[in-house]
């Protein structure tokens, strides 16, 4: 389970080392030490200067970089030596903009590491130009508001000023690749919110882009809504609709994949011990076919596991379900944090007082600002 | 060390993790080495790549195998896990269940789910689950009995007697020798039944197969080799052992010739040697090292066995008396080894045999005291390096260096964190270890060192305690809780230890209840337990019996409760049952009690049953001591803590296992048997070899160690030696020169003081008085004159004392032979009731005679008082009260003697018939100048007894209350023995004014049943009722 699929190369690095291969290929026959470190200086120098010059894309799949001279909520237009290549919004991970401030880069890291109270303060050291390039403000803008929504769904901060510099930024940058994001961002705040509605509605904006692929995450985003409010029927069939869409492709695939988790849980939630025991049977299948190293999938998967245990109030099997979550897959940000929060009342449930009070402490201390942490906090 | 705890403070996980059960490390290596060998062909190999099979594993990391249990029980149930998974679930389950024993801190429980994990991996392994799988779970099953034999021996070369241990470990050795038979017997036809070696060249499934067979069938004779060598450790020297030596050597000797230069083949010859070693042949021992030592060794893993070979080549030489080489050899190769090397625990030991090499070769040079202060300063230094770090002779070279290392220990303002407060903090209680066991070994060798030594113990429990309160201090949110746990623990248990009961209590008790998962829980209810047992002795008795009870009483039982829900198998709950045994039994719930002990496995009982026993005998012991005992209660209790004594003794004698509690248990035991004038009986008792106290003192055993149960059991023999028919007198007297050396003679004792071993025998002497009156009340007739012997003889013993011209000692004596003449009654009587009064008469002459021999004037009218009695007792009344009028005279409030001389004219009437006499027990005697009598008779005590009850009825303090009492038992007894006068005078009367009499009697308890319905209670009750039968009977006849 050590390998992840989201597995990211430092593409500087990775040429650094390319180019010294074939560098040091080239100098094969006396390779001597001093030869080689002023290579590889200049080489690094290089990169740094290309570094500056240069925008960095990194998507799912691997980095390209170039100029972007265009964005749309689509995705964006990346041009080099004449050539311009455009990337799904979906698809890209992160951007990286040439000239950009250290600590944009920093806290655009922290983000991805789930790492919000941290990202805040390094945002906090941004100096935001009043005008500029649009990307970069854009960027700036949209971390600082993501940040803010996150912080807030886990309790550190107000939902309202977070919800509504969500919205200043899809105002201020119509234009922006973020805008999706954005979206969902706001909708998941809202939903954490019990917004449920509202936040549905903004799920719905996503499938009015012209994207099978967000028309699928736009149902599927309102089926885990639905889930979250109780209703299980209507979830099922938002679920159903993300299941029957036709868009192709690895992301999603996945996404289909994990909107089959929550079909699941629909179904245990909506329905008898039969019922049940068909979801367990359709996860057990999910999980048998998942690749083994694929840690994302599998703790969702046992996550939707746990919440059709928990739905039946089988406790011993929750706990098992999301033992596994704890134990094996600890490195899943928010779903780890999930199991954490469910262990905390299901070990108490089975007379485990002191492991209830560790998966209490582990929350408090590796997702401080997350709102399961909140939850349990007094 | 171990020994040094009492036992319900031994040490814990926690404890020995910090190297606390260090204790006796002798052949660990050979042990770690058979694990090892075990452990590292047997790990993961059936581990599949599967999310079930990784939580499992994850769970066990955790040690949560109570939940990996849970886990693996409930899975198949369900579609969640692959077949093979589901294929390999029983094997997963013993793999817990053996892990899970492994991590247990109960001997019980560890022995327990071993030998189930292990008939879990045979039964797996027979459910043909395909030829490796098979392999490996035998592998695992054979480990599972090699560490229990293993468990086993270290037990046996740690405590004296251990041959059941031996012949236990021999079992467990052998059992894990079969299977890996099965394993060789497995990989040879598997071997032989694959294709041919040009087939299986162009297979590579069949090669990898081929190769995998090879090599764990070279693993499995190895392993063949090393149980059988460890099989042969289990023999004491002698023929077997050597026999098994030769054998285990041969097949050393096999894999020698055939695994040659191979890793296999040094560590076996390595094994010959030790084979060799083992049988005394020191030469052919170093003949097997010396290939080793000489092997150019440059592999890690054959450098480690070269370095063995040093050290065991050090010993040979040692017991050769070759030090010099030794020393020229372990330089040489300390010199040569890698400096990463001298850190590791071979090297460290060969440096240890150096140490000891320079320290024999200083002593053989008497004539060269300069070099020899070089090689002792070597020695000192070596030892310092052993000490430092972890190897098998850590612990005793910390002892020989202990005072060294307490100086340079780090102080406690060296700490910044939590985790090096802890850690020195452990290492002050290893050393705190060390300091003791360097304390108890000087008691035995060096006594002079003793105190200074005490003042390493000191000072070490000094600074461990402010290390771990200092780290309790320093821990924060983020401290691991198992870890924050552990020094919680350790400060609670140093609390104890310093007598610190409520922050040892108040610890332990939230250990137990806020974290009752963590290893350290059911220790840490073992100290609260002990904790609050101390608070609640010391606490003063209530002044309303109807109080409740106390914050700690309770607290103690819960505790007590807890400890028996949570952890019934552990060693703690024997404990707890004890607790909540004795709280029941305090309560006089004694049905509780015993449904208490129906909760512990059958097989955990002993030690309770024995506790039990023990507290329903000494309930025996209290009732007996009561006024208004009821013999048959007493007699019923006796025989139910008889019962629970025998079978709880039965079972200590099966396991070899005593303890200090099963030795009271056995001492209570002995003393009932004695008590029912088995004295033969108890003798068996206290001789037998593997429970019984005098044996256990012969054996110099650990359960011994408390003076105060040695000076019991050697009463209890003295007792029972002078008691058996015909008396061993030279035992008895082997008991008295036991407790002198026990006792040894103060200096400076003045003239009145009585030594302890008289005090003592003065002791055994009430013991058999106690046990004279039960035959009596019995009926044992003969038994009670075997008695009467041997209380004969002891008094005799005690007037051949130095100090047996003391008024307490002489007074004594007299008594003694009044209360055996009262107690024989009859003819039997007489001698002892004239041997009583010639005593007192010559102590009141001696009291005449020097007014400062006796202690005051009170204590000669005491001895008149008895001396009154005496002649009473011999039929001699006209001098009884001669001496009641003495008495009187001198004082005549005192209602003692008044109750006496009423009771003495009572008892004349009685036995001669005069009403006279009968007159004057009931109205008094000896009219004098005022009118009133000296003596004031039955009736007058009443009046007064009633007027003093009145006067301090209705008061509240204790005093008035305990007087009210004191005077209602007098008024309710003096109008018993009003009426039983008048009764005895009725049966006197003539026939024709009898039944007047009679109604008389009657009326005078009826009016008194008017007043006072419950005649006083149910002490005076009965002997009213008994009366009136009797008067009933009378007028019937």
């Amino acid at each position: 389970m050590s390998g992840r699929k989201l597995c990211y190369v430092d593409q500087p690095l990775e040429r650094a080392r390319r180019r010294s291969q074939v560098a040091e290929h080239g100098l094969m026959n006396k390779p001597s030490l001093a030869a080689c470190c002023a290579l590889t200086a200049l080489l690094l120098a290089n990169d740094a200067w290309g570094q500056a010059a240069l925008d960095r894309v990194r998507r799912t799949g691997g980095v390209d970089s170039g100029q972007i001279t265009a964005t749309t909520p689509l995705g964006l237009t990346l041009t080099r030596s004449g050539v311009a290549t455009t990337i799904a919004a979906e698809d890209i991970v992160s951007v990286t903009l040439a000239g950009e401030p250290a600590e944009l880069n920093s806290a655009r890291n922290a983000v991805l590491a789930r790492k919000f109270a941290e990202a805040a303060e390094i945002l906090k050291k941004v100096d935001r130009p009043a005008a500029g390039r649009e990307e970069l403000l854009a960027e700036i803008d949209f971390y600082s508001a993501l940040v803010g929504a996150k912080l807030a769904s886990g309790g550190s901060g107000a939902p309202q000023a977070a919800a509504e510099s969500l919205r200043s930024f899809m105002a201020k940058h119509r234009t922006s690749f973020h805008v999706p994001q954005a979206i969902e961002a706001l909708g998941d705040l809202l939903g954490g919110t019990g917004q449920y509605a509202a936040a549905r509605a903004e799920y719905a904006k996503l499938a009015k882009a012209k994207s099978e692929y967000y028309a699928m995450r736009s149902a599927w985003l309102s089926g885990r809504a639905w889930l979250a409010e109780g209703d299980a029927a209507k979830a099922a069939a938002e679920l159903d609709r993300a299941l029957a869409a036709k868009a192709g492709g690895e992301l999603a695939e996945r996404v289909q994949l994990l909107a089959s988790l929550d079909r699941a849980v629909a179904r245990a939630k909506g329905g008898d011990a039969a019922a049940v025991d068909d979801a367990v049977h359709a996860i057990a299948k999910l999980i048998a076919a998942a690749a083994a190293d694929d840690d994302e999938l599998l703790a969702s998967a046992y996550t939707a596991l746990g919440d059709c245990y928990l739905s039946a109030k089988d406790e011993r099997a929750a706990l098992f379900a999301f033992l596994h979550v704890d134990l094996l897959f600890p490195q899943t940000g928010d779903l780890h944090a999930r199991a954490l929060h469910e262990l905390v009342g299901l070990w108490k449930a089975t007379g485990k007082d002191s492991r209830s009070q560790e998966a209490a402490a582990e929350l408090a201390k590796r997702y401080p600002s997350s709102k399961w942490a909140n939850d349990l906090s007094p | 060390m171990i020994a040094k705890f009492p036992t319900f403070l031994q040490p814990t996980a926690p404890m020995r993790r910090a190297g606390w059960n260090c204790a006796v490390a002798i052949q660990k290596t050979t042990r770690l080495v058979l694990l090892a060998a075990i452990w590292c062909v047997s790990g993961p190999r059936l581990v599949a790549a599967d999310p079930s099979a990784d939580l499992t594993a994850a769970l066990r990391q955790r040690g949560w195998n109570d939940t990996a249990l849970e886990f693996l029980d409930w899975a198949p149930s369900t579609p969640l896990i692959g077949e093979e998974f589901r294929r390999l679930v029983p094997f997963h389950r013993a793999t817990v269940l053996a892990e899970q024993g492994r991590r247990s801190r109960s001997r019980s429980e560890r022995t327990r789910l071993l030998t189930e994990a292990a008939q879990s991996f045979a039964e797996f392994a027979d459910s043909k689950p395909g030829a490796l799988p098979a392999i490996d779970a035998l592998r695992q099953a054979a480990s599972a009995h090699a560490e229990l034999g293993l468990a086993s021996l270290a037990d046996a070369e740690n405590m004296a007697g251990g041959a059941e241990l031996r012949a236990s470990a021999r079992g467990e050795l052998e059992l894990a020798g079969s299977l890996v038979e099965r394993i060789v017997a497995g990989c040879e036809s598997e071997l032989a039944a694959l294709p041919k070696p040009a087939v299986i060249q162009a297979d590579p499934e069949a090669k990898k197969l081929r190769d995998q067979l090879r090599s764990r069938l070279a693993e499995a004779r190895y392993l063949q080799a090393l149980l059988k060598f460890e099989r042969s450790r289990t023999f004491p020297k002698g023929e077997e052992a050597t026999e098994a030596f030769t054998e285990a050597g041969e097949l050393f000797g096999d894999l020698v010739a055939e695994y040659r230069d191979t890793l296999v083949a040094a560590s076996s010859r390595f094994y010959q040697g030790r084979c060799w070693q083992e049988r005394g042949d020191m030469a052919k021992a170093l003949g097997c090292y010396d290939d080793l030592v000489r092997l150019p060794a440059a592999d890690p893993e054959f450098r480690r066995w070269t370095a063995r070979a040093h050290r065991r080549r050090a010993e040979c030489l040692a017991e050769l008396g070759k030090w010099e080489e030794a020393v020229r050899d372990g330089e040489e190769w300390l010199a040569a080894s890698r400096p990463a090397e001298r850190d590791l625990p071979e090297w460290l030991e060969v440096a240890y045999r150096l140490a000891k090499s320079c320290q024999g070769l200083a002593k053989s040079l008497a004539d060269n005291p300069a070099a020899a202060k070089q090689l002792d300063a070597r020695a000192r230094e070596l030892l310092r390096v052993v000490a430092d770090k972890p190897n098998e002779f850590q612990k005793l070279a910390r002892v020989a260096t202990v005072s060294a290392s307490s100086q340079a220990a780090s102080s406690p303002d060296d700490l910044s964190s939590f985790d090096k407060a802890l850690e020195a903090g452990r290492a002050a209680l290893e050393k705190l270890s060390s300091a003791e066991l360097a304390v108890r070994l000087a008691k035995e060798n060096n006594p002079e060192a003793v105190p200074e030594l005490q003042q390493d113990v000191d000072s070490a429990k000094r600074e461990a305690g402010q290390l771990l309160w200092a780290a309790l201090e320093l821990a924060d949110a983020d401290t691991p809780i198992e870890r924050l746990n552990d020094a919680r623990y350790y400060a609670c248990w140093l609390s104890y230890d310093h007598g610190d009961y409520y922050d040892a209590a108040t610890l332990g008790d939230f250990l137990a209840t806020r974290f009752p998962e963590s290893e350290v829980a059911p220790s840490a209810a073992k100290v609260a337990l002990a904790a609050y047992q101390q608070i609640v002795r010391s606490e003063p008795p209530p002044d309303d019996a109807s109080a409740g009870r106390s914050y700690a009483s309770a607290r103690l039982t819960a505790i007590a409760e807890l400890t028996l829900s949570r952890w019934p198998d552990s060693p703690e709950a024997a404990g707890a049952v004890s607790m909540l045994v004795a709280a029941a039994l305090s309560e006089g719930r004694i049905d509780a009690a015993e449904q208490l002990l129906e909760r512990l496995p059958a097989g955990a009982r002993a030690e309770a049953q024995m506790s039990l026993g023990s507290a329903i005998w000494e309930q025996a012991n209290r009732l007996a001591g009561e006024k208004s005992a009821d013999e048959a209660a007493i007699a019923a209790t006796r025989k139910k803590a008889t019962d629970y004594l025998t079978e709880a003794f039965a079972a200590v004698r099966q396991s070899g296992r005593a303890t200090a509690a099963s030795v009271v248990g056995a001492l209570y035991l002995a003393q009932s048997l004695l008590a029912e004038g088995r004295a033969a009986g108890a003798i068996d008792v206290l001789e037998d070899k593997a429970a019984g106290p005098l044996a256990l003192i012969a054996a110099g055993s650990p359960a011994m160690e408390q003076t105060v149960v040695v000076r019991e059991a050697l009463k209890t023999g003295l007792r029972a030696y002078l008691s058996v028919s015909p008396p061993r007198r030279e035992q008895a007297q082997a008991m008295v020169e036991s407790l002198e050396r026990l006792e040894p003679k103060k200096d400076g004792g003045d003239a009145k003081s009585v030594g302890p071993v008289t005090a003592i025998c003065l002791d055994v002497g009430r013991q058999l008085l106690q046990q004279l009156r039960d035959l009596k009340a019995a009926g044992k007739t003969e038994e009670a004159r075997q008695t009467a012997a041997a209380l004969d003889d002891v008094l005799k013993r005690v007037a051949e004392r130095d100090d047996a011209d003391r008024w307490a000692v002489r007074v004594w004596l007299a008594q003694g032979r009044l209360e055996a003449g009262e107690a024989l009654g009859g003819g039997d009587s007489h001698d002892q009731l004239a041997e009583a009064r010639k005593a007192f008469e010559a102590i009141l002459a001696a009291a005449a005679k020097d007014p400062r021999f006796a202690p005051s004037p009170a204590a000669v009218l005491a001895v008149r008082m008895k001396l009154a009695e005496t002649s009473a007792a011999l039929g001699e009344h006209d001098k009884a009260a001669q001496q009641y009028e003495e008495l009187l005279k001198a004082r005549p409030q005192a209602v003692e003697f008044q109750k006496s001389a009423a009771g003495a004219f009572e008892e004349q009437g009685a036995a001669t018939g005069e009403i006279e006499a009968l007159n004057q027990a009931v109205h008094g005697a000896w009219q004098q100048a005022n009118g009133q009598n000296l003596a004031w008779g039955w009736i007058r005590l009443a009046r007064i007894a009633q007027a003093q009850r009145q006067r301090h009825s209705g008061k509240t303090d204790a005093a008035s209350r305990q007087a009210a009492a004191r005077f209602a038992d007098l008024y309710f007894e003096a109008n018993l023995h009003v009426a039983r006068c008048r009764f005895v005078a009725a049966k006197l009367a003539p026939a024709s004014q009898r039944a007047g009499q009679l109604a008389a009697v009657r009326k005078i308890v009826d009016v008194l049943t008017a007043q006072y319905p419950d005649l006083g209670g149910p002490q005076w009750k009965s002997q009213f009722d008994r009366l009136l039968a009797e008067v009933g009977d009378e007028e019937k006849r």
